[in-house]
């Protein structure tokens, strides 16, 4: 997202609703606040995406984590504001809700 | 005769690297599935010293995926089983073990070249990372773990690349410290713990990335065999699928001293 374009749409694959999301950020968007809007509409959809993600890797307690797939592959912090990720986001960039595994 | 033995693994590494494997202290946290694969292919590739703590017994539900334990070891020591088999597969190897958690592993355990992470607990990682944020050197630590259908390893140096809570939220990060209080209160809990599906191939894919991983950073050919510092990878049994992608440092980790050391 560059500084001119304030608003961008991007895409998050989310698996346990099994579509993609087309979501509008700006630049002071948090990983943390787009995970939870995912979160709060896969519930209105009647998907538990915690549920799923428990499931998915075996503990009460779950770390979900946004990844970046247009710009190779990387892992966001949840603090990361939209505007500060670096190549700058792009129009329609393709991301994916994921969960970190814990049992070793 | 100790010649001999790492013939192949001379040919594979090279006279140099062999030496430098042969003069590594690798700590290895957890002696259960993943720490059994990781312990079993260090011994084997000739690392010198290895220092293994856990401070669990074995239990009948272990037998599915551990290497090292027979249904005789039921009710004893973890890591007191394991040196028993790692001695017989690796005679000359330093090795030293600790039935106790790692918040009460000896100063000495920690004097190491690479810390592989084995543990099924977050607290266990927490502690960890805040360990090796202390330490005036930069520890690389290997931390492996299993979904439900993958097996990932991540090759992370805290204070240098993202530590291993870099991706943690707030809310994330309270509800670990919680539940380390509840366990720590709790009697029961232990037995209230959910046990998660597990199967050996999955225990031995994640083994197999993440000793793969201590192994390249001790041995040290950045041209043949570079470590994926900084990298998460993630191989997905269901259709193979191999990732590895990049952890973003947090300039505001949960851990002020990741912080604190990332600051110019």
């Amino acid at each position: 997202m560059s500084d001119e374009a304030n608003v961008a749409e991007v895409l998050i694959d989310v698996e346990p609703a099994n579509k993609t999301f087309r979501v509008r950020v700006d630049q002071e968007t948090t990983v943390a606040d787009l995970v939870k809007a995912i979160i709060e509409r896969c519930e209105a959809d009647g998907v538990s995406v915690e549920r799923w993600a428990r499931d998915r890797v075996g503990h009460e307690n779950v770390s979900l984590v946004l990844m970046r797939k247009g710009a190779g592959n990387v892992a966001l912090p949840p603090t990361t504001e939209f505007g500060r990720i670096v190549p700058v986001v792009e129009p329609d960039e393709r991301f994916s809700l994921d969960a970190t595994a814990i049992v070793g | 005769m100790a010649e001999d033995r790492q013939d192949r693994t001379r040919r594979f590494f090279g006279s140099r690297a062999l030496a430098r494997l042969a003069r590594s202290h690798v700590l290895v946290i957890g002696a259960g599935a993943i720490g059994n694969e990781v312990a079993k292919n260090l011994a084997l590739v000739g690392v010198g010293r290895l220092t293994l703590v856990d401070p669990d017994t074995v239990e009948a539900s272990n037998l599915n995926r551990c290497i090292f334990f027979r249904e005789s070891d039921i009710g004893r020591k973890k890591v007191r089983v394991a040196r028993r088999a790692l001695k017989a597969a690796a005679p000359g190897m330093e090795l030293a073990v600790h039935a106790r958690p790692i918040q009460e592993a000896p100063d000495a355990a920690w004097d190491a070249d690479v810390v592989a992470l084995c543990v099924d607990n977050e607290f266990a990682r927490y502690y960890v990372n805040a360990r090796l944020l202390g330490e005036r050197r930069r520890v690389p630590v290997v931390n492996g773990a299993m979904g439900r259908t993958w097996a990932e390893a991540s090759v992370l140096v805290p204070g240098q690349t993202a530590c291993l809570v870099c991706l943690w939220s707030e809310d994330y990060h309270r509800s670990i410290l919680g539940e380390e209080v509840r366990r720590k209160c709790d009697e029961f809990f232990q037995e209230t713990r959910v046990r998660f599906p597990a199967i050996s191939v999955l225990t031995s894919v994640a083994g197999a990335l993440a000793s793969t991983e201590v192994v390249k950073l001790l041995a040290h050919l950045p041209d043949e065999l570079p470590p994926a510092l900084g990298k998460r990878i993630r191989y997905d049994v269901r259709r193979h699928d191999c990732l590895v992608h990049d952890i973003m440092p947090n300039p505001q980790c949960v851990d002020a001293m990741c912080r604190k050391r990332r600051s110019p």
